[in-house]
Order: structure tokens, then C-alpha cells, then sequence
């Protein structure tokens, strides 16, 4: 017999699997995505733990022989002043991710509130803001990067800055562009016909809604932002000596080359598998989220 | 010269397209879900079909399985659509394709969206004749004298332009225009009224009418719309949560409804009940959902005389008149009558 | 008497392009008239409905009453005092008595926010502590007739049926005196068009609230009002009692309304009135009568001259604007046999 109020009981007890159980289901799914996953959590790890993983003190020199290759004491070898590549390799983990997440997360916040007003605002002041996003990509990175280097002076500080602010305009872009898209929706003029201020109507409203394509955008650019990193570290605009970085790592590996191939490897590997981890997951994520690239049968 | 009713070379009354047995699944990230299950379907030679059916009823489904239109992760479980005698489902694709656009045609809810916003309709009528021999300034007129058959006035003219120059009701008429001008034996058409308002929905259903009597093909009407369908069609089957529940001439199933569903459908639809009324009839519950069914009728857990038969067996269709069945484990018993 | 809503000749007029276009391409006029001189109103728990195609101009006036759209001209009057043009603090107050339900059932409901929360925000935005939100949500669930555990949900989780209700329970959460509810019935399949409809009708029985239904379905409007008026191109043709104009319609385009509605009866008696053409663009308003260019009955004044609306002078107030009205017996509608 028909019952409503059991049919609704029913109904309501029937729980949606999670929305995480279905998305790591999905990515279970992907080859890729689960290299990628297992890729990026190695990196991760091993930055966070790098004081206890890495097994000699990365800065002290001569703990080993100059240039030795990899062996079961130097799993990687060492670098012309003795010292323990693979410590340095590991140390320089931290440096990557943490100019990674610093500048990522300062463009992520500044990209998504400019991109935000933008959307927002009138005709005018929308199209002054896209004006100044398209002018600072019109720069070349590394010029910009380079004229920074002159005015501030090599430091870690510089190389963050520049990556954030060559960042900021792509994001705020994005944001726009979604956010625009939400300012006719339904929900934002039933908000709206509720009374909501602008301000409630963009952090409650549209902010939930825009930051996932962010999120998997920034997820890519994690590998340039990283590599940005190592590039400047190796022209010598980057972190100074004796921190350990992997573009200087490669730096010195390039000028000892033919002495041991050792360390330009040592430099490379983990910047590599960087790469390949952020960009695999964050295609994989592309995929899930994306649902007319969905091929469930 | 072509003959008139080029449809007609099937004999009338004889069923153009048989389905039988369709079973077809849509794999999502929760599992299968059994969007069409033991679907048959008659559609005779010359006559219009209506298929009538709410949301989650697997309508849309049918129209585009019997196209051939279905989305990738779709898979036909069982089942053959028999059309002019051959089990399309059996064919190579490209024998299957090659019958679109010469022997089958469809038209879709949205016009604007059925039309390739950036070529003329010019080129996209003469193009849809690639099937047929004749140079290119015959097809064009042929498009061209179609194009005033279905009321674009001034066509000549008009049919240069692009499909944003013309108002809705104008591109569906263009659409049916291009998908009657190949004279197909059989059209398909899925909701092709429900985005337009009621006024030219009447103009619509009119012309519609009057084409399908002229070219003699038959018509596959999906709508959720009862009165439309009431007005259009010669024979109805009433299609629930992926099944076909009731099946007959269109007096039938409007006049002596057998299944339970279609007499509530009915009673719910508010331009049968004559006098006002602040208390609308409603069917309570839910479409049940179509991952992992259990078994019995489909429509057992909303229908307000089920009996316990109606959970453990799955009703097979019974009939109860001339071409009227309908898949109800209560029609068996002749002398349970059904209250009315 | 006086009315809970009267909106006097309201006027909406959209740019249809940045005036520097309309110099550049040398357009004299680069407006739209969504809305021409509307006036009506209504009263403390009566139901009125407005009926119109597409481009009538009947989603604007919802807009404008609820002052999403600042209306061009004319007033808007709300418990005897103007709320049109009223600075945003004041207007927020307005608006907490009058509440609209939308045409998308999911699309109004903001995708990232649990039912619960969603009911729980007409509360937030007025800044309303004193009252603790679960204990409001559930009263406002148990209202509508969804089980409580539905506050957990997601929009995307419920059915149209479901979500529709939900965007009732919303709009009732702050005992409005108004609810305008856009299309109600859009996108509900038959069978479940009543939950949504009884669920208005009794809340309006058991809480007095006034109701502007605002759709195409005629049979909605049938069961739900008590009075209804007829739009085309931004301007009322005919307003009246419900049940009169079912039986009686004066203009030739309610006529025509009423019949194109389709019975779902094979052998109905069809008196059907067929009318030609396709509304006007708002571009390009006829001269003269705006209906006359789908009229059956169009005559030579139609073409020239606008007609002038007829007052009702009685209880009725059935008002209609048409050169020649049509009576008992020219006009005929579609019945169920």
C-alpha cells in the first residue's frame, strides 16, 4: 500500500554514498590519477618529513668523499663540497613546496577576490580590472622575474613574489569568468529577492561554487610554479648558498658534469616526478569534475 | 516522379516498427542503472504513436535508442527494434546511418539547439538530401517549396538566412520542414512542443497533423502532454520508471484505462476535471529509483489497490481488448473489478 | 478597502544597447518596453494570477514588485506605503514581508548549502538571533510535509517535487503577507503538479497569505484563483474573476488562450481557435490594437487605433481592452465531454 510517510522515511535514510567515497572511487578509477596521487604524496612526505628521512645534515660538508656516486651511504652520491646529495635533495623538497604554497596560496587569495570584484562590479571597473590582469601576463616571466632579482636582490622572498604575482591574473581570470557566469543564476536572485547583501551573496553564494576549477588549476600549476623555482635557483637568482635547492643542486651538477653525471640527475629526478605527480592528478581531478568527460560504463 | 505517399510502399497497417523486448542500461558512478526494461512497441504504418510518460520514464530514451542517438556509456541489454522487417539493433552502423535521414528522421524539444548555428538553412536542407539524386538547384527548391509548406512566408528569400534570425516557433517549423523533406517512413519526435507556448503549440500539433497525412509516414510522438497526445494520436502506450505499462488505441487508453497508473495520470491531469477545485488528485511517493530494482510491479509502492502478488512477481502484459494490454496482475481476475 | 499590494500604472523599460551603440548604429530607440502601464490589486489572502506567453512581461512585474528590477515609471504600494525606490535598508524590511518561490526548483536553491542551512538563511541575512535556526527548520519542514532528515540534503539530492517545496518553506520563513510564486508548476510532471498547488492552497487557508501565481498553465490558474488577468506584450487585455473569464471571455486573445489548452480527451468537442502568427517582437509593437495582427476578428480601427479599457463598473471589476468584446455568443472554448 502506498504509505508517504514510510516512502519518505525511506527515502531519506537512503543515503547517498558520500560525495568523497564517489570522487576516490573515480579516481581509482584513473591509472594515471592514482600514480599521480601516490606521486604527490611521496613529495609531499617526504618534505614534511625531511628532518627525520634525510639521513645526514644536508649543510655539513665532507661527511663523504667529493663527488662519490650513489652507494648504501649516499644513496645518492655527493656533491663537490662532500656533502650528502640525497639529504640535500630531500631538504630541497621543503624549499620547492614551500615557495610552492606560499606564493600559489598569496595569488590564490588576492586572484580570487580581485576576480570576484570584478565580476561583480560595473562594466567599467570590470573591464579596467581585465586591463591591468592582461598587462602583467603580457610580461615574459623571467625578464620580470630578472627585474625583480635586481631591485629586491636574490632571496627566497623575491622568487616567491614573482611567481605570485605572475599567478594572480590567471586565477583572477577564472574566477571571473565562473563568477559572471553565477551572477544570473537562479539561486543568486532568489538570495538577492531575500534581501542578501553583496557581500553575503559572494562569500556564501558564489565563492563555494567558483574555487573548485581554481583548486584544479592550481594543482597544475604547482609543477611551473616549482620549476620557476629551480630555473631561478639555478641562474643564481634564487635561494643562496648553502641552502639546499634542487636547481642548485642541478647549478652544481651542471658544472661538474663531466666529472660525475650523478648530480645533474640528483637535481632532475625530483623535480620530474614533481611534475608528473601534480600534473596527473590534477588532470585526473579535471576528469571527475568535469561531467561530459564522464565514461562510467 | 517520386510518388506522392513514398512512405506507403509498407503496407498500412502493418507495423513499420516493432520493438521487442528492449533492455537497455546507463552505466553512472553509482552503477547500472536499468533506464528501459522488456519495452514493446508497435508502431503501425501511417499512424502516430504517442508515447506518454513523466520524468525518469525512459520516453526520451526509447526515441533515441530507436535512432540510434544514445549516449556512450548507454548499452543494449536485450531486445531487437525491427524496422520494415530488419532488427536495426542487428545491422552494421553504417546500414543503420545510412536509413537516418532517408527513412527515419527526428525532431528535438529544443530547435534552437537541433540547428548548426553557423551554417545557412540552406545549406543544411540541401545538405540533409545527400541521400537523393538531382542537382543542387532542385534540392534547393525542394527546400525551398517546404519551407512555404510548413508557413515560413517569403521562403525564398529566407532560406539564406541563419537559424538566430528566426523567431522559436519558426525553427521548429524549419526542423520539421528538414526532417519531413526526405519523406522518411518513419519520424521521430521528442517533445517537440513543450518549449513553445500554447498558442503555437496548437499551430504546431496542426501542422503536424496535416504533414503526416500528406506524406503518409508514421509518427513516434514522445510527450509528457496528455492533451496533445489525446488530440494527435491514433495509439498511445503509457511508459512508467523505464517500463511500457499500458499500451491500445488512443479511445482506449483514455476512455477505459486499464492499469492503474494511466487512470491516475489521468484523474491527475487538471484539464480533465471539469469543475474547480482547490484539491488537485495527486499520484503520492516517488519514481522508485532504477539502480539495483527490486522486484514485483514497478508501480506496486504507489499504487492504491496492490496486493501482495504485486511484490513477489513482475505483472507480464495482459490483454484486455482488440491491440489493448497492459501489465497489471489485477486484470487477470475478471471479477475483481477494479473500483472505478 | 484597502489593498495588501496596488501597483498603479508600473512601467519597465530595458536599454536594449549601450548608448554609445545606439549613436554608432544610428538607433533612434534603443529601448524595450517590458511593462506598459500596468495597475492592480490585491487583496489581504486572495490569489490572483497572471497569465501570459512568453515576452508578456509577467516575470518583470514579479521582478519589479520584489524590487530586483526598478520599475521605469509608475508605483508600487505595499501595505499602504510606496516600496518602490526605497533605499536598500528599508527595502530589505519590505522584503521580509513579501517572499517569491522560482521557476527552477534546484536552480533557485544555492547548490552548496544543505536544506537546512538554506532555510535557515532568511533568518541570517535579517540578522534574526533570538530564535534557535534547527528548531526553525524543522517547523518549516514539518510545514511543507518533508520528513526532518531532508535538512541534511543537498539540492541536487531532491526532486523537483521535493525541491519546490523546500523553496516554500523557505519563502514562508519569515510569515510574509505576499508569496509570488513564478510558474509553480514548471518542469512537475502531472501527477505531482497538486503536491505543490494543495501545499499553497491550505497555507493560504490556514495562514491567510496572498498569492500572486504567475504562469502559462491555464488549468493552474483555474483551481488556484480567484481572479486572473491576461497579458500580452506588456499590457493586461482582460482581469476579472477566474471563474467569468473561464466562461465567458471577453478578448479575443483569452479566447484564444483558453482553447489552444488541449484536453486530454480524444473526442472533445473542439471549438478551437486557431490564432495565426507568433507574438510580436517587443522591437516591433503593431500599431493600434498590438493584437490585431493575429486577430480573427481584427477590423480597420483595430489597425489604427488602441483600444481604451472597458472598467468593470461592478463587484466583478472584469475589465478588458477591446474594440469589439466578444459575448455569449461568439465566444467558445474547449470542454471535456
Amino acid at each position: 500500500m502506498a504509505d508517504i510517510q514510510a516512502i519518505s522515511h525511506r527515502e531519506a535514510t537512503r543515503r547517498d554514498p558520500g560525495a568523497v567515497t564517489m570522487f576516490l572511487r573515480q579516481l581509482l578509477k584513473t591509472p594515471l590519477g592514482v600514480l599521480g596521487a601516490v606521486l604527490v604524496v611521496l613529495v609531499a612526505a617526504s618534505a614534511v618529513f625531511a628532518t627525520w628521512i634525510a639521513p645526514y645534515d644536508a649543510v655539513k660538508i665532507m661527511v663523504g668523499p667529493r663527488l662519490a656516486p650513489p652507494s648504501l651511504h649516499y644513496l645518492l652520491g655527493t656533491d663537490q663540497l662532500g656533502r650528502d646529495v640525497f639529504s640535500r635533495v630531500i631538504m630541497g623538497g621543503r624549499i620547492a613546496l614551500l615557495v610552492a604554497f606560499v606564493s600559489l596560496g598569496a595569488s590564490l587569495s588576492v586572484g580570487l577576490v580581485l576576480g570576484l570584484i570584478a565580476a561583480f562590479s560595473p562594466r567599467w571597473l570590470d573591464n579596467l580590472l581585465l586591463l591591468v590582469f592582461d598587462t602583467i601576463r603580457s610580461f615574459p616571466v623571467i625578464i620580470f622575474a630578472l627585474a625583480v632579482v635586481t631591485l629586491l636582490g636574490p632571496s627566497l622572498a623575491s622568487v616567491i613574489f614573482v611567481v605570485a604575482v605572475t599567478s594572480v591574473p590567471i586565477y583572477a581570470r577564472v574566477v571571473r569568468t565562473q563568477a559572471h557566469a553565477l551572477r544570473e543564476s537562479e539561486f543568486i536572485i532568489a538570495e538577492r529577492a531575500m534581501g542578501a547583501g553583496f557581500v553575503r551573496i559572494l562569500a556564501v553564494h558564489v565563492l563555494p561554487n567558483v574555487i573548485g576549477p581554481l583548486l584544479i588549476l592550481v594543482s597544475m600549476d604547482v609543477p611551473l610554479v616549482i620549476t620557476l623555482e629551480a630555473g631561478m635557483s639555478f641562474l643564481g637568482m634564487g635561494v643562496r648558498p648553502p641552502t639546499p635547492d634542487w636547481g642548485t643542486i642541478l647549478s652544481d651538477g651542471y658544472g661538474y658534469i663531466h666529472k660525475t653525471v650523478w648530480l645533474v640527475v640528483a637535481g632532475g629526478i625530483p623535480i620530474v616526478i614533481t611534475t608528473l605527480g601534480f600534473t596527473f592528478l590534477g588532470e585526473a581531478l579535471r576528469d571527475i569534475f568535469d561531467p561530459r568527460l564522464r565514461k562510467d560504463l | 516522379m517520386k510518388p506522392a505517399h513514398f512512405a506507403q510502399h509498407w503496407p498500412p497497417g502493418e507495423p513499420l516498427l516493432e520493438i521487442r523486448g528492449l533492455d537497455l542500461d546507463f552505466g553512472t558512478p553509482r552503477g547500472r542503472v536499468r533506464a528501459l526494461r522488456k519495452v514493446d512497441i508497435d508502431v503501425p504504418a501511417g499512424q502516430v504513436v504517442g508515447i506518454v510518460g513523466e520524468s525518469g520514464s525512459g520516453k526520451s530514451t526509447l526515441a533515441y535508442a530507436t535512432m540510434g542517438l544514445l549516449a556512450e556509456n548507454a548499452e543494449v541489454v536485450g531486445g531487437a527494434i525491427f524496422f520494415e522487417g530488419r532488427d536495426l539493433l542487428a545491422m552494421a552502423p553504417g546500414e543503420r546511418r545510412r536509413l537516418l535521414g532517408s527513412r527515419m528522421a527526428m525532431i528535438f524539444q529544443d530547435p534552437m539547439t537541433a540547428l548548426n548555428p553557423v551554417r545557412s538553412i540552406e545549406k543544411q536542407m540541401v545538405d540533409i538530401q545527400h541521400h537523393e539524386g538531382g542537382s543542387r538547384r532542385a534540392k534547393r527548391q525542394r527546400a525551398i517549396d517546404m519551407l512555404e509548406r510548413v508557413g515560413i512566408p517569403d521562403a525564398g528569400s529566407r532560406i539564406g538566412g541563419y537559424a538566430h534570425q528566426f523567431s522559436g516557433g519558426m525553427r521548429q517549423r524549419i526542423c520539421i520542414a528538414m526532417a519531413l523533406l526526405v519523406k522518411p517512413a518513419l519520424l521521430v519526435a521528442d517533445e517537440p512542443t513543450t518549449a513553445l507556448d500554447a498558442t503555437l503549440e496548437v499551430q504546431i500539433l496542426h501542422l503536424l497533423k496535416e504533414l503526416q497525412s500528406e506524406i503518409g509516414c508514421s509518427i513516434l510522438f514522445v510527450s509528457h502532454h496528455l492533451g496533445v497526445v489525446a488530440e494527435l494520436c491514433d495509439r498511445v502506450a503509457v511508459m512508467y520508471a523505464g517500463e511500457v505499462v499500458e499500451q491500445g488505441t488512443v479511445r482506449d487508453i483514455f476512455n477505459r484505462p486499464g492499469h492503474p497508473y494511466t487512470r491516475a495520470l489521468l484523474e491527475c491531469d487538471p484539464g480533465r476535471i471539469a469543475t474547480s477545485t482547490r484539491l488537485l488528485p495527486t499520484i503520492p511517493g516517488e519514481v522508485p529509483s532504477l539502480l539495483g530494482l527490486p522486484g514485483g510491479c514497478i508501480f506496486r509502492q504507489r499504487c492504491l489497490h496492490a496486493v501482495a502478488r504485486c511484490a513477489d512477481e513482475t505483472p507480464g502484459a495482459r490483454v484486455i481488448g482488440t491491440s489493448h494490454s497492459a501489465r497489471c496482475h489485477l486484470l487477470d481476475d475478471k471479477e475483481q473489478v477494479m473500483p472505478a | 478597502m484597502s489593498a495588501l499590494l496596488a501597483v498603479e500604472d508600473l512601467r519597465v523599460r530595458f536599454r536594449t544597447m549601450s548608448p554609445l551603440k545606439a549613436i554608432a548604429t544610428g538607433t533612434q530607440n534603443p529601448f524595450v518596453d517590458a511593462v506598459c502601464g500596468v495597475s492592480f490589486e490585491i487583496a489581504k489572502g486572495e490569489t490572483l494570477g497572471l497569465i501570459g506567453e512568453s515576452g508578456s512581461g509577467k516575470s518583470t512585474i514579479a521582478r519589479a514588485i520584489m524590487g530586483l528590477r526598478p520599475p521605469t515609471s509608475g508605483t508600487i504600494r505595499f501595505g499602504g506605503e510606496v516600496v518602490n525606490g526605497l533605499g536598500a535598508a528599508e527595502r530589505k524590511l519590505t522584503l521580509r514581508r513579501m517572499a517569491m518561490t522560482f521557476q527552477d526548483p534546484v536552480g533557485s536553491l544555492s547548490p552548496r548549502l544543505t536544506v537546512r542551512s538554506l532555510l535557515m538563511e532568511p533568518f541570517r541575512i535579517h540578522g534574526i538571533t533570538d530564535r534557535d535556526p534547527a528548531a526553525e527548520a524543522e517547523r518549516l519542514l514539518n510545514m511543507v510535509g518533508l520528513p526532518v532528515d531532508f535538512g541534511r540534503r543537498y539540492p541536487h539530492q531532491l526532486s523537483g517535487g521535493q525541491a519546490r517545496r523546500v523553496g516554500v518553506a523557505r519563502a514562508l520563513a519569515l510569515a510574509p503577507d505576499l508569496i509570488i510564486a513564478d510558474e509553480p508548476t514548471a518542469g512537475l510532471d502531472v501527477s505531482v503538479q497538486g503536491e505543490v498547488l494543495n501545499l499553497l492552497a491550505r497555507l493560504q487557508r490556514e495562514l491567510g497569505i496572498a498569492i500572486l501565481i504567475i504562469t502559462h498553465n491555464l488549468n493552474v490558474v483555474r483551481h488556484m484563483t480567484d481572479r486572473m488577468a491576461i497579458m500580452y506584450l506588456g499590457r493586461f487585455v482582460e482581469v476579472g474573476l477566474t471563474e467569468r473569464i473561464f466562461e465567458q471571455p471577453r478578448h479575443p486573445y483569452t479566447q484564444a488562450l483558453l482553447s489552444a489548452n488541449p484536453v486530454p480527451d480524444p473526442d472533445a468537442v473542439l471549438d478551437r481557435v486557431e490564432i495565426s502568427g507568433e507574438v510580436p517582437s517587443l522591437l516591433r509593437r503593431p500599431q493600434g490594437c498590438e493584437f490585431h495582427t493575429r486577430c480573427r476578428y481584427a477590423q480597420d480601427v483595430c489597425r489604427r487605433v488602441a483600444p481604451l479599457p472597458v472598467i468593470g463598473a461592478d463587484e466583478a471589476r472584469h475589465n478588458f481592452s477591446c474594440h469589439f468584446p466578444l459575448s455569449a455568443s461568439t465566444a467558445g472554448v474547449a470542454h471535456a465531454s
